[in-house]
Parts: C-alpha cells; structure tokens; sequence
C-alpha cells in the first residue's frame, strides 16, 4: 500500500468535519494534514484528534489489567485500531485553497498525508517573501514563513507561560525583519536581549540603548505621571505643577529659564525643563521672593510636597531623565533594531518611555505619510513589547495602553506594527489584546488564561485550544492573517546570540564547586579572610 | 359500551402481574428444605482448582446464519474456526456457502456447520495440541433426543440404504474440511439418489419436502460420522484430551433435580472450582448404524468467583486429577469466567447477518434478499 495512505472517511461526515477509520497499523497524527478525496475535487482538512483501541480488548467488562495479561499472553498482540477526526480546511483547486466544500466528503473516501509541495505552497505568503519562522509541528519538512505585510498591518501578539519560548520567537522575527532590512524597535523591560546580535548579516545592525527621556518634552500630563500625581488623587499638587510648568516653558523661550535656577540654588544644566520647575515653585514660596506664580498661603503644604518630589525624581532618575538628550525615535533606521534596555527603570518611569516613544513613532509615521515632515523616518516599523501585561492592564489609562490603542486603531494606515510579548494573558487589557489580530500562542496551561485568548481571537477554534497545556518549549499555535490558515508550529531556534536565556543553576553550581575544590586550601581560605 | 371496550386490549404489565406468584414460586423452589439438602450435596462435592500446567491449548468454533435468496430459497454461510498459541498464535478457518430449499433448512444449515467444526477438530491434531476445545457438548450433537432426526427418534423407513447409496457415490464422507453432503457441486446428484433411495423404498413417487427430509438426514449422518471418526482417532492418541464446553445446558443428568445441573451450580456457589467429576456414556443412536460408544467424564465448574458456570464434558475416564490439572489450565486463560481460547474462535468464525446481506446485495444476484423488505429489515 502507498505509505502515505492512511484511511477512510468513517458515517457522519459533514462539511466542516469528519471521521477517518485508520488502515491496520496506522495510527495518525494530530495536527497532521490530510487530503480527502472529495466528490468536487479534493479537500485538504486536518486531524485534530485521534482515538484509539484495541479490538479484542474493547469489551466494557475487562476491568482488571489482569484480564489484559490473559488477551495478551495468547494474542501476542491485539488489534489496533485508530479513527481520526479530521476538520475539513477548504478545498483544492490544483494547488490553490479555496473555501470550504458545500457538501460533507464521502463516505469512504480515501484520506491520504497532505503531500510537502502541496503544503510548502500554502504556508508560504503569496508574493513568496516572508519571514521564516519555524517547521509545522507534524510535518517537519515543511517551512512556516509569515507575511511581514500581515504582521505589520494587523499586528501581533505572543503568548505563553514563562519559558515558553516567547523571546525565542520574538528574537527569530526580529532576525527576520532585519535581514529583509526592516526596522524594529524592542522594549526589553528585563534587560534578558541586551547581548543580542544576528549571524550572517552584515547590514543587521542592533544598538542597545538606555531609555533617555528628554523633560523638556514631556507634556504636563506626562510629567504629572512621572511624580504619581494626578488630578485626581492629589488636584493642588496637580494644579500647581500645571501653573509651573507653564511658567517654565515661556521662561525656556526667553532663554531665562538658567537664571532662576540658578537663583534658587539649584544644580542643573541649562535647559532642564524639570529643575526651572523647581525653581519657579522654590522661588514662589519664598517669603521675600519674587512669587512667580501665586501660592495661596492655605497650599503651601502641598507645593512643599510637590517640589520634594520632583526633587526625588530628579535624582533618582537623574540618569534617564536627560534633557536635550532627543527621542528614542530618532535611533530607528532601515536594518536595524532598537533595544531599549528598561531593566534599570521603575514601573511608572517605564510607563512614560514605552507610552511617549509609541506616541512620538506614530504620530512621526503620520507625519511622514501626510507630507507633514518627518520624510526620512524609516517605516514601516514593528515596535516589540515585551511583559506587555504589567503596562496595559485591563481598563487601565496608563500611557503606554493610550500609545498601543492609537496603534492598533491606526498603526496599519502609517506602517506601524506592534508585537505585545506576555506569559499573562488575562492580565491584558482585552481590547488591545483583540486587535492583535495575529497570534503565536505557545504553550498556555491555566484555563482562564486559555479562554481568555480564546474570546481576544477570531480564528482560534476550540480545538486548537486544547492543543495549548501539551505543547513543548517552542511549539505554538500561530493564527492569523499573516498564515495562510491557523497552524501549529514548531518555532525554529535563533541561532544568533539572544542573551537572557534561562538560568542553568546545575551548570553555575557545579562550576563553582570545582573551582573551590580546585583552589589551593591556602587561596580558600584566604579569599575567605578578605 | 363502545365496540372496543368489549374487547380485550390487555397490556403486558397486566399478563405478567397475572402469573406473578405463581413465577416467584417456580423460581424460588426447591422447597426450603430440599434446598438445605441441596446446597450441602452440592458444597460437598464442590472441588477447589488447582495448578494447570497445559498450555497448548486448542479451539475450535462455528458459526452459520442464513438469508432468503429468493422465494423458497436460501443462502448460508457456514463457517469453522481453530486458534491455538504455540509459539505464535495459529489461526485457521473455513468457510462453506451453499443455498437450500427452505424447508428444514435451519437444521441444515447447522448440520453443514457441525461437520466443519468436527472436521476443524480433525485438523486441529496436526497441531499437537495438549487440550482440544470444543464448543458445545459432544453428547448433544449426537444425541438431541425428538430432534435426533427430522422424524424424531424412529424413522419410518430404513434410512440406513439411503445413506449407504449416497457413500457408494461419493466415497469417505469423513474426509476434508467442508460438507460434502451440503456441496453445492454434488447438489442435484445427491438430491436424484436420494429421491431414487425413496423411491426404491416406498414403491411411490415421493413429495418434494420428504426429498429434503431424507437429505437432511443424510448431511447429519455426515456430522456424525466424522465425530465417531474424530473420538476415536482421540482416544487413540492419549496424548491430547477433548473437551467439550457448554455455556448454557439445561441437562439434569448430575443432580437429577427438577431445576438443570447448571442452574444448581450458577445459585449455589460462588468461589471457583468444579464439581467431583461423574462418568457418562456417549452412544450413537441405533438408527445410524454406528456401533461405537465412549466414555465420557461429566462436571460443572466456575472458571472464577463469582462468574457462570460452564457444563465440562471430557472425553474418555478422566480422574479428579487429570480433571483438576485440565480446568485449572482453562483458569489460567480465562477471561470473565470463560475460555479466552473460546472467545477468540467465536470471534472469528462469527458469520453476520450484516455480511449475508452484503453478500446477497452486492455480489449476488440484481434482484436482492426477498421478503424482508416489507418488514423494514
Ligand atoms: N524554538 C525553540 N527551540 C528550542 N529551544 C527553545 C525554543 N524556544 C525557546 N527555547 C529555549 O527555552 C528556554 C525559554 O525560552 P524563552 O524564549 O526565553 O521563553 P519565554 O520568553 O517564553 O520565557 C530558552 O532557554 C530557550 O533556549
Ligand atoms: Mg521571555
């Protein structure tokens, strides 16, 4: 018999759906691609599920294994059975799918393994550029590419439990973009891509970067967010702030800003936008000062309260809170990828950089296609972002989920693609979440998690969700636009130098242990001394 | 009064709840004392198993079923089937398709599949198998009381020359692994002898259904034959024991009670075991011709606690050893209480009617199975 025949087409089938009775000795695969021999031609369908048995040993009152040995011991071994559910994808036409059949496939039809030609065409985009990302998970010799054109337009995002293999993924899209010389920026919020470099690229070009944010374009809102203050939970603080920083722009514009801060005895460069803040709130409150602003004397509490935090954030994100230093935008170029190493940032401060530079790529990206400027920023542009749970929670207003929604609204118009990274998915606000219309769903076990995706998804069936707790480091469920239909894969392994990986503990320990052993008693117990 | 409610329009409820106690009574007897009695004799001879130390164990199975071919016509597949585990499991089976006249033709048909079956046991031999399987009770096929021939026990014409006619033609009927008398290449020629034997004998031209009558004598002479052939080729051998295994047997030959052996044994016991074998003689009715008789060795036994009980007939004297060491060897591959060996050969030799149907259907003749139609089948 041809070896890639498998079975027949069972009673009951229907258009979407039907069974297969495996030949002896044939036990199908999930997830495994099929072609049935239709009455119109033939169908392409796969087999998301298998049930086996044996036929001597199917009686419902064998309920001791005991009775197994005695089958066995005269049998040798039983008969095997398999039937196999098989969803029915579309139909062929030649090597073209079309939609799904009118009518179920016969009973009896021959059900034979999806030939490789066959599949290597349909998961190939159709103008046959796009990214590699991996093999099908039963079909190892069938490549997987996405359609760089669906990623961007209709965005993406990663899903799975620590370890899954999210930054692996993320790492191969990345490689993938880049060598077709595309732009990329990566929000690295545990600093796990800082050693990243690609292989055999010479124009692939990574440049890490400590977040910058200039102060001096920070809105008051923005600025309010970084001293935790709002107008709500604290309005005199809130409304002060407001007053300053209206002073301190105009104040900047005269180029006279230096000279209050310099009058109020504080250490800044010249055009700190933050330390004039300062300034102008230090002076106003002096008794004998010039009130630049007016303090009401019952607010006085407040505004001392207000300059201590900004006092508090100068110093202690002196190192990020750079001003004139430019926008992180500015890096973007065509081959090149951006890493943003927020390892260092608290979570409001992250917050700020991720939400403003989002902001300031799309509305550039806009700039640029409405001939308002901007005609050298390099689009289109996938901006990566990584535990994408802990800054656009469910509901929440924070700056980087008002970015992202503008994004996903909009981003397709102007080339701006985003990839949300999370092992959190229910922690995501919805929304955001549902217009990631791409999905690479990796190994996912908790249920509410599972159905959670499964509400933010249009083409995931429940079946493919059921796939999700068994799945091994680095298979996934891809889904999609950006894939001819919903697949599982096998996600190739970077092969560049990524950084980041897990830690291995036994390594560490046992290298450390052969070192002490291997020191000399007298260097032991000296190290020990010091 | 409506028309309808003079007549009677009785529910089943209403039958049953009529002949409720009367039931109750039939299924509860014997008579309380009698049962103490009863239920001592039986614990008494009721003998624990043992080690079985045969392994080689062989059985043989049939199976037929039937299916109007055309009006007055039917098709039958008979079937035989042998397993053995030797080294590996061995299979064999055999089938046998002819078509009958539907008078008599359900004891026909299971003539032909008795003589498959005591030519598989034939066969069998060649195996060297320690045990032989039978399914079913030697002494049942050769004695069946009222249905011992299609006249009963006394035939009312020497059916011994038609018999001996009929062999002159074809030779040893005793020989190969199908029915002979059911060939459907020997069918008329066979038919014309015995109508000429008939005709011979009563001086008049007979009916056709007294033609089948004689003929279906004729193919049970067959089955017969072959058994006595394949008995004393066993006793002769001493190395392989026959054993016949009955699942359902209403015989009181054991306790001579008014309820069967079976039944005293499925009610009164429950831990594995058999009953102290008792000593029976297997004779072939006089009206065949054959002279022979052999001694059998009857009992009752629970492969397993708690499961039904089978009727063991062994052929030849067997003592309470040798009858330990064969049924304990049967525990050991039994499955739910019964054989395994048994089961599989069942399996296989199981003949549906699912497959007659196809048969007829597709294979066969354009026209179909006849008749069921109207009912829906
Ligand atoms: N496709 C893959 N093939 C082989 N190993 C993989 C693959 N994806 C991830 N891994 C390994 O699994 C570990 C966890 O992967 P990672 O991508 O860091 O998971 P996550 O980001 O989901 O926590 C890493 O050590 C990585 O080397
Ligand atoms: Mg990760």
């Amino acid at each position: 018999m041809e070896s890639n025949i498998l079975g027949r087409i069972a009673p009951n089938s229907t258009p979407i759906q039907a069974d297969m009775i495996a030949y002896e000795g044939i036990v199908p695969k999930i997830g495994e691609y099929v072609i049935i021999e239709g009455d119109e031609g033939p169908l392409l369908g796969m087999i998301s599920n298998v049930v086996r048995g044996a036929i001597e040993l199917s009686r419902g009152d064998l309920l001791q294994a005991n009775y197994y040995d005695k089958i066995l011991d005269l049998l040798g071994s039983p008969s095997d059975w398999s039937k196999a559910t098989i969803r029915i994808i579309g139909g062929l036409n030649g090597d073209e799918l079309s939609g799904l059949p009118r009518s179920p496939p016969p009973t009896g039809a021959l059900v034979r393994r999806a030939p490789k030609y066959l599949l290597s065409k349909i998961f190939v985009p159709p103008n046959g550029r796009g990214l590699r990302i991996g093999k099908l998970m039963t079909r190892e010799d069938v490549d997987v590419y996405l359609d760089p054109n669906e990623l961007v337009a209709r965005h993406l995002a990663i899903l799975a439990v620590t370890g899954g293999g999210k930054s692996n993924s993320v790492a191969v899209i990345l490689e993938e973009i880049l060598r077709m010389g595309g732009v990329a920026i990566l929000f690295d919020i545990h600093s796990e891509y800082v050693g990243m470099s690609f292989s055999d690229c010479e124009h692939c070009e990574v440049e890490v970067i400590e977040p910058v944010l200039d102060p001096n374009y920070l809105s008051v809102d923005e600025l309010a967010s970084l001293l935790n203050i709002s107008y709500s939970s604290a309005a005199k603080m809130y409304i002060y702030l407001k007053k300053a920083y209206k002073m301190a722009k105009t104040l900047l514009n005269k180029e006279v800003l230096i000279d209050k801060i310099d009058k109020a005895g504080i250490e800044a460069e010249k055009d700190d936008l933050l330390a004039g803040i300062q300034a102008i709130l230090t002076l106003s409150l002096e008794e004998d000062g010039e009130e630049l602003i007016h303090i009401n004397s019952r607010d006085r509490d407040s505004v001392v309260g207000l300059i201590s935090r900004i006092e508090y954030v100068r110093s202690s994100y002196g190192r990020v809170l750079r001003p004139t230093a430019g926008e992180l935008a500015d890096h973007l170029n065509y081959g090149k990828l951006v890493i943003v190493d927020l390892g260092q940032l608290g979570s409001d401060l992250t917050d700020v950089v991720v939400g403003k530079t989002l902001t300031t790529i799309l509305l550039r990206a806009k700039d640029k296609k409405v001939g308002r400027g901007y005609e050298t920023f390099p689009t289109p542009v996938l901006a990566v972002l990584e535990e994408a749970h802990t800054l656009i929670p469910p509901g929440a207003n924070t700056y980087t989920s008002i970015a992202a929604a503008s994004i996903a609204k909009e981003g397709r118009k102007f080339g701006v693609g985003l990839c949300l990274v999370s092992q959190r998915p229910k922690k995501l606000d919805s929304d955001v979440l549902s217009q990631m219309v791409n999905k690479i769903i990796l190994r996912i076990v908790e249920p509410e998690d599972q159905s959670y995706v499964r509400r933010a998804t249009e083409f995931l069936s429940e079946e493919m969700i059921s796939y999700l707790p068994s799945l091994n480091v680095g298979e996934a469920v891809i889904v999609g636009p950006m894939i001819r239909m919903p697949a599982l894969v096998k996600v190739r392994y970077f092969s560049g130098k990524r950084g980041g990986e897990s830690l291995d503990a036994h390594r560490l320990w046992s290298e450390g242990l052969h070192r002490r052993l291997s020191a000399s008693p007298d260097e032991y117990y000296g190290s020990i001394g010091d | 009064m409506r028309i309808n409610q003079r007549m009677p329009l009785e529910s089943i409820e209403e039958a049953l709840i009529s002949v409720r106690d009367h039931l109750k009574y039939l299924l509860e007897s014997p008579s309380s004392h009698g049962r103490e009695a009863l239920l001592k004799s039986v614990v008494r001879r009721w003998v624990p198993l043992g080690n079985g130390d045969y392994s080689k164990i062989a059985a043989v199975d049939g199976g037929s079923n039937s299916i109007y071919f055309s009006l007055g016509e039917v098709l039958f597949i008979a079937s035989a089937s042998l397993f053995m585990r030797d080294t590996e499991p061995i299979r064999a089976r055999k089938y046998q398709i002819g078509v009958l006249d539907d008078y008599y033709h359900q004891i026909r048909v299971r003539y032909c599949r008795e003589t498959l079956e005591i030519k598989m046991l034939m066969k069998s031999l060649e195996l060297d198998p320690e045990i032989l399987l039978l399914d079913g009770s030697m002494l049942a096929l050769v004695d069946r009381g009222d249905l011992a021939t299609p006249y009963g026990y006394r035939p009312p014409y020497p059916l011994r020359e038609i018999i001996h006619r009929v062999t002159n033609y074809i030779g040893d009927l005793a020989s190969g692994l199908t029915s002979i008398t059911h060939d459907l290449r020997l069918n008329e020629e066979i038919d014309r002898i015995v109508e000429d034997s008939l005709l011979d004998l009563l001086g008049m031209e007979v009916r056709r259904d007294e033609v089948r009558r004689a003929r279906a004598f004729v193919e049970r002479y067959e089955a017969l034959l072959t058994l006595e052939k394949l008995l004393r080729k066993v006793i002769s051998l001493r190395n392989v024991t026959l054993v016949g295994i009955s699942k359902r047997s209403s015989s009181r030959a054991y306790f001579n009670e008014r309820i069967p052996d079976m039944e005293i044994v499925r009610r009164f016991i429950l831990e594995n075991g058999f009953l102290e074998p008792i000593e029976l003689r297997l004779e072939f009715p006089e009206f065949t011709g054959i002279e022979s008789s052999y001694p059998l060795t009857l009992t009752y036994t629970k492969l397993e606690k708690g499961s039904s009980p089978l009727r063991i007939e062994i052929l030849g004297n067997a003592d309470i050893d040798l009858v330990r060491g064969i049924i304990s060897s049967l525990a050991n591959h039994s499955v739910r209480g019964y054989p395994y060996h048994l089961r599989i050969v069942h399996e296989m030799a199981k003949v549906g009617v699912d497959l007659l149907k196809h048969f007829t259907r597709n294979l066969m003749s354009p026209l179909g199975p006849v008749g069921r139609e109207f009912l829906g089948e």
